[in-house]
This record gives structure tokens, sequence and C-alpha cells, in this order.
């Protein structure tokens, strides 16, 4: 139960960090403008606000990919120290 | 041993100079700029600008004219071309060429397909200069303009367009492949800048020309020509040129926007946005019967100046200058469109082949006379305005004042 | 879980490591441009509050040597409490590093790169922290030191050039306190104390690294002073080079002000010279807010922070540009919310909350310690 829960801690900090920040930016917008939380959380993923948001976008992605690939590395090494 | 060693040495030395059709350098003349007009006993007058390498010399240049130009006429291109040496004491070679001049009256009668696959053909010509229609003077008159800061007239006028493209952007970018694409293309109709002369062409020819402050003649950018396969069917202003690259890909460009929709009419008050970013997507579809032109267009723009009493550190005021923005931008897009649409009736924006993109079968039936059916298409403009900041001053100075003192 | 790497820094690394931070945002954005003239009043004011409060930080670290802050809450409130109260400093750790980061590509757009998209800005940005993160603590600490000389002396001689070229006008200065202290204490309270003082509670998580810990109350109470004179410093050059109603209209005054030097028509066109020392604070506050982050994700998740680091800056990029449409939006928020609603709590409310508490079980622990060793 534990092992299964230590095995993908990279990715799951990151989905936590990600979403609990835009859901953090979501509600400040909220409280500030007075406006819906839809409209507040469309606003955040409407793809073309900016034609370079790509990049940052991109970036994002690729911090992901790292985190599922530092996983697969600490689970290598647990394992290569368990045996 | 020897001596077959000393033949196959006798054989490399001639074998390995190599460079049969070796030009040298002082041999060439560099040709910069071409204009076409019509004949008066043959079909075409092509006059050919050649620079003049002593004028760049580092150490002591002369004191003469920066190009020379010579005129012939002839049936085609290739033949002028190749008699040219008649005048011309040096090889001309046309691979720098950065302008083609083509006066309207080959343009409108002609048409301009007969010497562009001679271009096209040639294995000298680049795909880097730009196609240039003139208006009123003859062609040949542009490629002896001089300017006091760039030498060559046509890299002059290359310069300019460059340079305009990036900050505030009137011209197609069309280039001759481009051309020649849109020409045989069935969803689209080509386009090409025009230039015209501001000023007394027969002064601006003088190499004295140049000691003077306000040139006396100066070639301009004036918009574009709108051509109906290969003949030239009318004319667009410069505003209508910025619209109209809108809907292809703009770099940059700065517009002034009224700040109130019905303000003071004697004295109208403006803010102004530099468009930093723009993304811009081409939907065609039928509804029914009746062909919809749909233009989305997204920008990111940042506030320049400001006429007018509104405090840009606010978010609201923000939005409600987004709002302007987009309303004015719309209907400027939306005229222009409107506009090829009556006047010419030829698709010069590229809506057919968006159509050939997104529904092919539909589009295979109409585009044989899709003119026609762009001509009374609906057109729907969408434009969205990102304003994201305003310079090193939020609130303008004017915004301090008393209201009334700005009133008065 | 494998052994923590044990990083320490020194406490001159620690003193510059405040300084920049101190320094950063404040010569971006500027401070007490609402109180005009007497703005500086207003920073002189903040600044012994700042003070006070720097020092009951490191009294509260003082209670359990060598524990950060994550460790500490979850000392006082229990695990389950402690762990949710951890999470949300680090949302707000992190949130505010891509705040500062925001307003640094806002000033490099608006000011000397206009054509670049501010999205490479804010990546290549959080690429150094995140690269100077990855190699720790201490080369982070070293980094400081090799900087602060530059930053420093240009700081000075910012304003000397200032004074120099004929643009610094003493009456802009007056009248001093012409409102009063109303007016000055409203903005001090919560605005200028939170704004670059009391973040300095992200210094709770460095503090406890510090190689001669006993000291650190001292250094820290001192740098703050050195750095609250440093931003009267630069208060006072903004209003005397610009005047306080520019100034009110700027979006980055010092920056402005430092146009307007011309000395001896030879030194000119300086203005790139605050952009260093902008870009160095920024770099080293986005990094301290970062690293307080990270430190907290350690704790909470129980695994070392350099896995973490790239993966959250990389969030840390994407949301510094997420987190508002535009400059007006942005400032906006940062004068009507997040003083109010995000500073307040983290720094003054919880640890006041904590105190008693910490204080009370580190009584308890003591004693029961102390009962243990008698029997």
């Amino acid at each position: 139960m534990l092992k299964n829960r230590m095995i993908r801690v990279v990715t799951f900090t990151f989905t936590m960090i990600f979403s609990g920040l835009l859901l953090m930016i979501a509600l400040i917008d909220m409280f500030i403008w007075q406006q819906s939380f839809y409209q507040c959380v469309s606003k955040l993923f409407a793809l073309d606000e900016g034609a370079n948001e790509g990049y940052v976008i991109a970036t994002a992605a690729a911090g992901f990919i790292y985190s599922i690939a530092s996983d697969y590395r600490i689970r290598k090494k647990k394992r290569s120290q368990q045996s | 041993m020897k001596k077959r060693l000393l033949f196959l040495l006798c054989a490399a030395s001639v074998i390995l100079t190599g460079c049969w059709d070796s030009i040298e350098l002082n041999d060439i003349a560099i040709v910069t700029g071409m204009a076409i007009d019509p004949g008066k006993e043959k079909k075409y007058r092509l006059t050919v600008g050649y620079v003049n390498p002593a004028q760049y010399s580092k150490q002591n240049p002369a004191h003469g004219a920066p190009v020379s130009i010579m005129t012939l006429e002839g049936n085609s291109l290739p033949e002028i071309s190749a008699k040219m040496n008649v005048g011309v004491s040096r090889r001309l070679i046309f691979s720098h060429t950065r302008a083609l001049y083509i006066n309207e009256k080959v343009a409108k009668e002609d048409g301009v397909s007969h010497f562009l696959d001679s271009l096209e053909r040639s294995p000298q010509f680049r795909n880097d200069f730009n196609i240039l229609i003139t208006k009123n003077n003859s062609a040949s008159d542009f490629a002896m303009i001089n300017d006091p800061v760039e030498r060559v007239p046509s890299l002059k006028v290359q310069k300019s367009i460059k340079s305009l493209l990036k900050s505030w952007g009137g011209d197609p970018r069309v280039r001759l492949t481009d051309f020649i694409d849109a020409i045989i293309a069935e969803g689209r109709s080509p386009v090409a800048s025009t230039v015209v002369i501001d000023g007394d062409p027969e002064k601006g020819q003088n190499a004295e020309s140049n000691m003077e402050v306000k040139a006396p003649a100066r070639i301009m950018l004036d918009g574009l020509a709108v051509f109906k396969k290969d003949k030239l069917i009318g004319y667009l202003s410069l505003d209508d040129t910025r619209n109209y690259l809108w809907t292809q890909k703009l770099e940059s460009t700065m517009i002034s926007i009224p700040c109130e929709e019905d303000g003071d009419k004697n004295n109208p008050l403006y803010f102004d946005i530099v468009i930093t970013n723009n993304k811009s997507e081409m939907k065609t579809y039928y509804k029914g019967n009746q062909p919809q032109l749909e233009l989305n267009i997204f920008s990111e723009a940042s506030i320049n100046s400001m006429q007018c009493q509104k405090d840009l550190s606010s978010k609201e005021i923000y939005t409600e200058l987004e709002k302007r923005s987009d309303k004015q931008i719309k209907n400027m897009i939306t005229e222009t469109i409107k506009k090829v649409q009556n006047d010419f009736g030829v698709d010069i924006f590229g809506f057919g082949e968006a159509l050939n993109r997104q529904h092919y079968k539909k589009a295979k039936k109409v585009l044989g006379h899709w003119n026609e059916e762009f001509s009374r298409a609906d057109v729907d403009v969408n434009v969205k305005i990102a304003l994201r900041r305003s310079g090193t001053r939020n609130k303008s100075f004017i915004s301090e004042l008393p209201k009334k003192d700005v009133e008065d | 879980m494998s052994k923590k790497l044990v990083e320490n820094i020194s406490l001159w690394q620690l003193a510059v490591l405040m300084f920049t931070f101190e320094i950063g945002s404040v010569a971006v954005v500027g401070v007490g441009t609402d109180t005009k003239q007497d703005a500086w009043i207003a920073v002189g004011v903040a600044t012994v509050l700042g003070a006070g409060l720097v020092w009951f930080y490191v009294y509260l670290l003082k209670q359990l040597p060598g524990r950060n802050l994550f460790e500490m809450i979850t000392f006082c409130f229990g695990k389950w409490l402690g762990k949710i109260i951890g999470l949300l400093y680090v949302y707000y750790f992190l949130y505010i590093s891509a705040r500062v980061l925001r307003d640094f590509c806002e000033l490099i757009t608006s000011v000397i790169f206009e054509n670049t998209p501010i999205e490479v800005i804010s990546i290549t940005m959080v690429g150094i922290c995140a690269y100077m993160l990855y190699l720790g603590l201490e080369v982070f600490g070293r980094t400081g030191e090799v900087f602060i000389p530059y930053v420093f002396t240009f700081i000075i001689l910012i304003g000397l050039a200032i004074l120099f070229s004929g643009e610094f006008q003493m009456k802009n200065l007056l009248p001093i306190l012409g409102d009063g202290l109303g007016p000055i204490l409203k903005h001090v309270f919560p605005r200028l104390l939170t704004f670059p003082f009391g973040e300095l509670v992200t210094f709770m998580v460095i503090i406890p690294y510090v190689s001669h810990f006993a000291k650190a109350a001292k250094v820290s109470v001192f740098t703050v002073l050195i750095s609250g004179f440093i931003i009267i410093y630069g208060t006072v050059i903004e209003i005397a080079s610009l005047g306080a109603r520019q100034m009110e209209r700027t979006v980055f005054p010092l920056l402005s002000a430092a146009r307007e030097i011309s000395l001896l028509e030879f030194i000119e066109r300086v203005d790139l010279v605050i952009v260093f020392v902008v870009m160095f604070g920024i770099i080293t506050k986005v990094s301290v807010f970062l690293f307080g982050g990270l430190k907290g994700l350690e704790h909470i998740m129980n695994i070392p922070y350099r896995y973490l680091v790239f993966p959250v800056s990389m969030i840390i990029g994407y949301i510094a540009i997420q987190i508002s449409a535009n400059n007006a939006e942005h400032i906006e928020e940062g004068i009507r919310f997040i003083p109010l609603y995000m500073h307040i709590p983290f720094q003054i409310i919880i640890p006041i909350l904590m105190a008693p508490l910490l204080i009370w079980k580190v009584k308890k622990q003591k004693r029961r310690s102390d009962a243990n060793g008698s029997r």
C-alpha cells in the first residue's frame, strides 16, 4: 500500500501543484472580478489567448514528462537497492 | 613508367583547371532592377538597371551615377536581355535582381504570364525579388530614381518594403512563385504591390539629386494591384492592403482607434495600439446553398498612446478598450472584403483554398466558378484583441488634468 | 528515506540573499507610490516594523534549532493538520514566485525587448532559477556573493549620477507630511509592511541552514535595516528626480528615474544598469520563493527536492503567464487582493498563532526529557 503510493510521487506532486495553482488563479479572479467560476476556468483553458502561449504549454508538458521520467528513475533505483 | 606518370600529370593539368564557363569579376554587370514597358514597335521594352562598381570602391569612389540603365525593345525577355550587350560592355548577371517593375499597361492589356514563364524557367532568377506594378509613370523611370540613403534604386524599394512589413504592413509579400501559384490556383487570385513616383522623375534621375535634403523624386509604395488570372483589373489603397495582410499574415501594425464611438466629431480623440502578435484563421463553408466566409482573428497588442482621459491602471478600462478595438478592426476588415467582393469579384484572400482544405467534396463542385461564389458570399469577421500592456506609464498625464480643461 | 543532504550557507551569504531579495521587486515596481512625496517616510516606518517582524521569525526558529518552517508547522499542529497548512504555504510561495516572475517579464517586454514574446522571457528566467536551485543552496548563496558588489555599487552610483546630472530636486520632497501621518500608516499596513518586508517569511526555510545559527537573528535584522535604508535611498531618488505625480504614473519608477541621467553628456542611457540590478534581484527572489515551496514539498511528500526542481519550476513559467491577461489586471490584483488575503494570513496571522503553541510544546518536551533524565 505504502509502496504503491510512493511509486508515482513526483508525477503526483506535479499534478497537485499544477492543478492547485490553476485553481487558485481561477478563485482569485472569481473573487476580484466577480465572475462566475465557469468563466474563470474557461479563461484559463482558452487556447487562443496568445499565439505564443504554445511555448509555455510545451514547457509545462516537458515538466510533466520529466516528472514521469524521474519517477521511473526512482523506482529503478529502489529496485536495485532491494535486490 | 615515368612516361605514363608524365602523361597523367599533363592530363591532370588540363582537366583539373575546371571552370569551363568562368567569367572574370570585371567582366560582369550586376542587374538590380528590371522594368517592363509596352514597346512601340515590338511587344516589350525592357529596361535594366545595373550597378556601377566603381561607385562602391572604398578607397576612391568615383563620382558618377551609382547605377546605369539600358533600354531595348523586343518580343520576349530572354531575347532582349541577350541582346543588351549592343550597348552594355559587360555581361549582365540577373541573379541579384531586387525588383521587377511592370508597367500597368502591360499588366492590363497583355497580362503578365507571357514573361513570367521565362523568369520562372531561367536558372538565373531567384525567388527573392519583388514584383511591383508601376502606376502613372513608365516603368523605366522607376529603375532610375536615385535615393540618397540607398544608392541602388531597386535595393531601396526592397528594403523599404521589408521595413514597412515590420512596422506597419503594407505589402502582400508576394514573390514570383506565390504569384504564379495564385494565377493557376482556383481558390485564389494573385495580387502584387504597386509603386508610384512622388515628385519629378526627370530630376530624380540625376546623381546630383542625392545632394538635396528633400529628394526631388521618391518611389513610394501605394497599395495593392488586383489581378484576375494574369490580367490587372484594379487597385486597392494602402489601408486596404494592411487589412488584406491581416487576413494573411501580419507581423506588426499600428492603428489609431477613436476612444468613443460617437464622440466629438470635430475633435475626435484616439488611442493607438500596436499589434505585436497576430493569428488569423479562415473558414469557408456552405449554409444550404449560400457560401459563408468566416475569418477569426486573434491579436495581442499593447497601447502606445492615449489622447483621452482613461486610467490605464484599471482592468475595466482595458476591457473597454479591447472591445472598441475589436469593433473597429472588425469593421475595417469587413469593409475591405466587401469592397473586393463588389468591385472586383475575385478572391484574393484565398477563401477558396480554405474551402478546398476544409470541405473537399463541396470545393470540387464550386471551385470552377469560385469567383462568382465568392462575390455573393456572406462575410463574418470575428476579431479578438488582447491588450497586454501600456509601455512605461499607466495613467496618461492627460487623465490628471481636471475634466473641464480638456473639454474646453 | 535516503539521508538528507545537509547544506549550509554562511552568514554573509544569508545577508546577501536577504538584501537582493528585498531590493529586487522594489526596484521593479517601486513602493509607496500612493503616499506621494512621503513615500520614503512610509518606507522608513515599514522598515522598522519589518525588522521587528524578522526578529520575530528568527525568534520562532530559535525555539527549535535546525528545523525549518515546515518542520516547525508539523511540530506545532500535528501530522495531518501540519501537512495541510504546510501545503497552503507551498501554494503561497509558488504563487508569489510566479507573480514576481511576471513583474519582471512585464518590465522586460515593455521596456527592452518589445517584440520578444513574454513567454520566452518567462521560460528562460525560470530556467536559470531552476538550474541554480538544482545545484543547491550553497551555489545559490555563492552566486549572490559574486554579484552583490555590482548590485550595491550600481544602485549607489545611479543615485549619485542623478544627483550630479542636476535632475535631483529636493523641492520635490516637499511638503513633508502634508497630509499628516494618517495616510502613511494606512499605507504601511497592510501593503508596505507585507510587500517587501513581510515576504521575508520565506527565509524561515533558509535561515535554519545557516552555519552560525546563533548569530542569524542579529544579522538578519541588521540586513533588513540596511536594505530598508537602500530602499529609502531609491525612493528618494525616484521622488526627487521624477516628482511625486510622475512617479505615480510610471509603471517602473526606478527605471524611469535612471533614464533621466545624463552626466557630462557622456554617461547616458544607463537604464540597462537598473535592468541588471532588477534581473539579479528577481532571480534571487524567484529562487528563494521557489526554494521555500520545494522544501515544503520535500517535507510533505518525503522526497528529495532535487527531483522536483525542474517540474515545479516549469509550472512556475506557465503560471507566470497564465496569472493574468494584462498588466493592469496583474497590478490591480497585486494591490487589491494579495496583501490583504494572502500576505497577512501567511506572514503574520499563522506565525502569531503558532508562537504560543510552539513555546508551550517546546516547554512540555523539555520537561519530559528533564523528567526522564532525573529518573
